[in-house]
């Protein structure tokens, strides 16, 4: 395993606001990490590579290729994230430093992710990452400041940033979302090649279900700061047992290929009740029952996971797409 | 670190530095109010047999300076100068530097633009240089002095008011204003001023401080208030030659002016957190 | 970045026009005859007349006002009344001083808060962070000039390490001027360093808040490292707006330590100045020192400009429409 998470805790003051008991990304696996805002999934994500503010605690265990990276220092965790993993951030143009050129802040993660390297190398590592993720084009890029470049071009640059150190772990936070349609596209292709030519483990983290479908093998949904339910995309997507993955599902229009979009036509979305409480003030039990429509009494009670037969785990009391017999060996 | 725990915890407590700033700033307060009816000899009272005495000498609890006069009627006598001179340069300033503002955000942007390059030129000026001017033309002397601070404090008020007089004018209730046929110096009294007047009464008390601070640097220059006005920068000019065998004379007054402008400082900070606790939220969880 | 310079030289000469003539119809219109203040109340109409003659003082306002800036153009600034130097001469001889001063006092407290200030912002929450709040009150309050008189009766008297009042020239001996700048630079520095510190603490608090500096210790960066690297370079553009803005603090400071050191500067030329009633002297010196104020303010206009990219590419558009 590239990654491997157990019992994952992160405290902001007193409250305990993520618990992951389990998650797992193998070399090369793709794993989409899906919630609304406020289900914990960012910081879970930005716990991985101690990117947290420092209150922040952080209790549990994550192991990067059987290393385990809870309670280091900041100096040896910064050594590991600058050399085996890479971050792609949200919002190009914040994530980018305004005052500093194009080329320093590429050659910047290269000089640390590789270290020891010389200057030679270092200036034709950047090209060659300037190549990579399709900049090449791009007159003059690295004599650029961000401000300079469209949208897709400063995620592009975050990707090369990430990707410098030719990292285990990719962590992309949402790459997508602060982009045109049109550009998500291409940022999305070139993530899915990266993974896949350089066997590069992603940590893909959405809110949204058409771009975690296209990108990951597996999928785990988040909420309340805790998992509900993972799997293959196919069979989480598709066959959702927690009631909250089928929430989001109703609520998602771009999950459907384009042949089967056309029966979405007509049929209206179904927005979830509510909203995501604060951190903190989740519901006991099941974090989900107060805007669930299925709640049961017994939802009071946090349901344990249960893990079907083609390793598809959820904790839900009142699961979606379950046979009555196997219902019934969830509740006893 | 929600919202409504950062407002009810904050609401009703003054903070601690309004409190501490306004405890030492009823000290001085207090020594200038006093110093009209008592204070432990007379202002001028030279006595060069006790002259240059050590402080703890008996009826000179902070010792005499080069004459024998008692030094802690001098700064008590210095603190009515000080407030004094701060208070009536800063209220003088005040009307002006309003009106000025105001003048500069009433006009077009082309007038705007004009008018900020001349208030942010006065605004670069120091007010000693203001005050060395003004004592060639119109002698040394309080006179001069509080002159030059109010003639310094006018582009400070002004500009201090045109950023957020200008955020003011952008709402759409004033626009509504507008659509109601009010004219804009209506707008600008009745919209504007009431809501930046936090600001200035923050302002005003940083002011106080300032001048207490020029007060001192123009009297300790020769400038400012001169014999027999007692001012702490000018016991601070005489006692200088006596720096080697009379440290109190200069200890004392620097004490006295830099905790009335510390004083100043704290109650103008504890004022601003005061009405804006959103700001002081945002800077506790950065 | 022409527009930016045009527009800041436009700024410059305006407004050194305008505070020339401030400054002359201040002394003028509220400083009552010279020549009279000169050789007193009681002095003959005669030799009043005949001094106000010789110094040029019987023609009209404009035209004094004129002449003086034409020979101000000409780096000549006539001779003062009573000791009939060349003004021009003892200013040029004196303005070295003053500088030397305001820009190590500059370089210094600049240097000093950008420690002290994003030490503070980083730990916030602490008391470290605290404390260095309430020293920037301290030295926000403490006069200049008390600081300096203190620092003469600990150094100088007591402990004997460094002198005072004895200015030597960097041309005469780089240590000496070094040993005697020592103490006024520190002293003047301290207002300068608590004001810069203040704002290099918020600067920092939001430079720290900024998703670039997650991306740099992404890249392998400690906090601490991504502070001194992305975090200072940030912060220090803030640095040179307020800088610009205390350029006065920083002048009116060094007037009154060249006094307390005895410094033959400028400020120490216009306060001897004010006492004997020499109104050209301070006129002249008056106006170099705002002259100096100006161009300190013209140069950090510019450097604003060159040093945040967004800023000069803002300027390049706008000269194109």
């Amino acid at each position: 395993m590239t990654l491997s998470i157990r019992d994952l805790a992160i405290q902001i003051g007193t409250d305990r606001v993520v618990h992951v008991d389990a998650l797992d990304v193998p070399a090369g696996g793709r794993l989409g990490l899906v919630g609304e805002s406020g289900s914990g999934k960012t910081l879970t994500a930005m716990s991985i590579a101690g990117l947290l503010a420092p209150e922040i605690r952080v209790n549990g265990s994550v192991q990067l290729d059987g290393r385990e990276l809870v309670g280091r220092a900041d100096r040896s965790m910064a050594r590991i994230r600058g050399a085996e993993i890479g971050v792609v951030f949200q919002d190009p143009l914040r994530a980018l430093n305004p005052m500093m050129r194009i080329g320093r802040q590429i050659a910047e993660a290269v000089r640390l992710g590789n270290r020891p390297i010389s200057g030679a190398e270092i200036r034709s590592r950047v090209v060659e990452l300037v190549d990579q993720v399709g900049l090449s084009g791009v007159e003059g890029v690295t004599r650029r400041y961000p401000h300079q470049l469209s949208g897709g071009q400063r995620q592009r640059t975050l990707i090369a940033v990430a990707i410098a150190s030719r990292p285990k772990l990719l962590i992309a936070d949402e790459p997508t979302t602060a982009l045109d349609v049109t550009v998500q596209e291409g940022i999305l292709d070139l993530l899915l090649e990266l993974s896949t030519t350089r066997r590069m483990a992603l940590l893909f983290v959405s809110h949204d279900l058409g771009v975690v479908r296209r990108v990951s093998e597996r999928v785990a949904v988040m909420y309340g700061g805790r998992l509900v339910e993972t799997g293959t995309a196919r069979s989480v997507l598709e066959r959702s047992h927690h009631r909250y993955t089928e929430a989001l599902i109703a609520a998602s229009p771009w999950l459907t290929g384009p042949t089967e979009r056309a029966e979405l036509i007509g049929r209206p979305l179904d927005a979830i009740p509510g909203s995501v409480p604060e951190f903190g003030q989740f519901p006991e039990g099941c974090g989900f029952r107060d805007r669930c429509t299925h709640a049961i009494d017994r939802c009071a009670e946090r349901p344990p996971a249960t893990t079907t037969s083609d390793d598809h785990t959820f904790t839900c009391w009142n699961p979606a797409h379950m046979r009555e017999a196997d219902l019934h060996d969830i509740r006893t | 670190m929600s919202d409504s725990a950062t407002r009810s915890g904050n609401r009703r407590r003054l903070p601690v530095a309004l409190r501490v700033g306004a405890a030492l700033l009823s000290v001085f307060v207090g020594m200038a109010l006093v110093s009209l009816v008592w204070t432990p000899s007379s202002s001028e009272g030279i006595d060069v047999a006790a002259r240059l005495a050590p402080p703890g000498s008996e009826g000179h609890i902070l010792g005499t300076d080069r004459l024998g006069r008692d030094v802690l009627t001098q700064i008590m006598s210095g603190a009515r100068n000080s407030l004094m001179v701060s208070v009536v340069a800063t209220l003088a300033a005040l009307i002006p530097g309003l009106a000025l503002g105001l003048l500069v955000v009433a006009g077009s942007s082309r007038w705007q633009f004009v008018m900020s390059r001349v208030v942010d030129l006065g605004v670069a000026l120091p007010g000693i240089l203001v005050a060395l001017v003004l004592a060639t033309a119109i002698g040394p002397g309080n006179v001069a002095a509080m002159a030059a601070i109010a003639v310094w404090f006018v582009p400070i008020l002004a500009r201090l008011m045109i950023g957020p007089a200008r955020q003011i004018l952008a709402y759409d209730y004033v626009e509504a204003a507008y659509a109601y046929g009010r004219s804009r110096w209506f707008v600008l009294m009745r919209h504007v001023l009431p809501n930046i007047r936090s600001l200035i009464i923050v302002q005003v008390t940083i002011m106080f401080s300032l001048a207490i601070n020029v007060e001192a640097a123009l009297s300790y220059l020769g400038v400012g208030a001169q014999r027999p006005t007692p001012s702490w920068g000018r016991m601070l000019y005489e006692g200088q030659p006596f720096i080697q065998d009379a440290p109190h004379l200069m200890i004392y007054p620097g004490l006295a002016i830099t905790l009335t402008v510390l004083a100043y400082n704290l109650v103008g900070d504890g004022m601003r957190t005061w009405f804006d606790p959103q700001q002081k939220a945002k800077a506790v969880a950065r | 970045m022409l527009r930016l310079l045009l527009r800041s030289t436009v700024t410059l000469v305006l407004s050194a026009l305008g505070g020339s003539l401030v400054i002359f119809l201040l002394l003028r219109a509220l400083g009552g005859d010279i020549a009279t203040s000169i050789l007193g109340v009681s002095a003959d109409p005669a030799s009043v007349a005949a001094l106000g003659a010789e110094l040029g003082l019987d023609r009209p306002w404009a035209v004094q006002y004129l002449d003086w800036l034409a020979g101000f153009a000409q780096g000549d600034l006539g001779r003062s009344y009573g000791l009939r130097y060349d003004i021009a001469e003892v200013i040029g001889n004196r303005i070295g001083v003053t500088l030397s001063l305001a820009f190590f006092a500059m370089v210094i407290a600049a240097a000093l808060a950008l420690f002290f200030g994003s030490y503070s912002a980083i730990n916030a929450h602490r008391r470290r962070g605290g404390l260095v709040s309430a020293a920037t009150q301290l030295g926000l309050a403490v006069p200049t000039f008390w600081v300096g008189l203190m620092m003469i009766s600990v150094f100088s008297i007591q402990l004997g390490w460094l002198p005072s009042g004895e200015y030597v020239p960097w041309t005469e001996s780089l240590w000496g001027a070094v040993r005697s700048l020592l103490m006024p630079v520190l002293a003047l520095s301290i207002p300068l360093t608590a004001i810069f510190t203040r704002y290099v603490r918020s600067a920092m608090l939001d430079v720290l808040e900024e998703d670039f500096m997650r991306t740099a210790r992404a890249k392998g960066r400690t906090l601490h490292g991504a502070i001194g690297v992305h975090g200072i370079r940030n912060a220090s553009i803030s640095l040179v707006t307020v800088g610009v803005m205390q350029l006065g603090v920083l002048i009116a400071g060094t007037v009154v330590i060249e006094r307390v050191f005895s410094l033959p500067g400028l400020g120490d030329l216009v306060v001897s100045a004010i006492g004997s009633r020499e109104v050209l002297v301070v006129q002249s010196t008056v106006f170099v020192i705002l002259l100096i104020i100006l161009c300190l303010n013209f140069l950090m206009d510019i450097s604003y400009g060159l040093l945040d990219p967004r800023i000069r590419d803002a300027e390049r558009e706008a000269s194109h429409v």
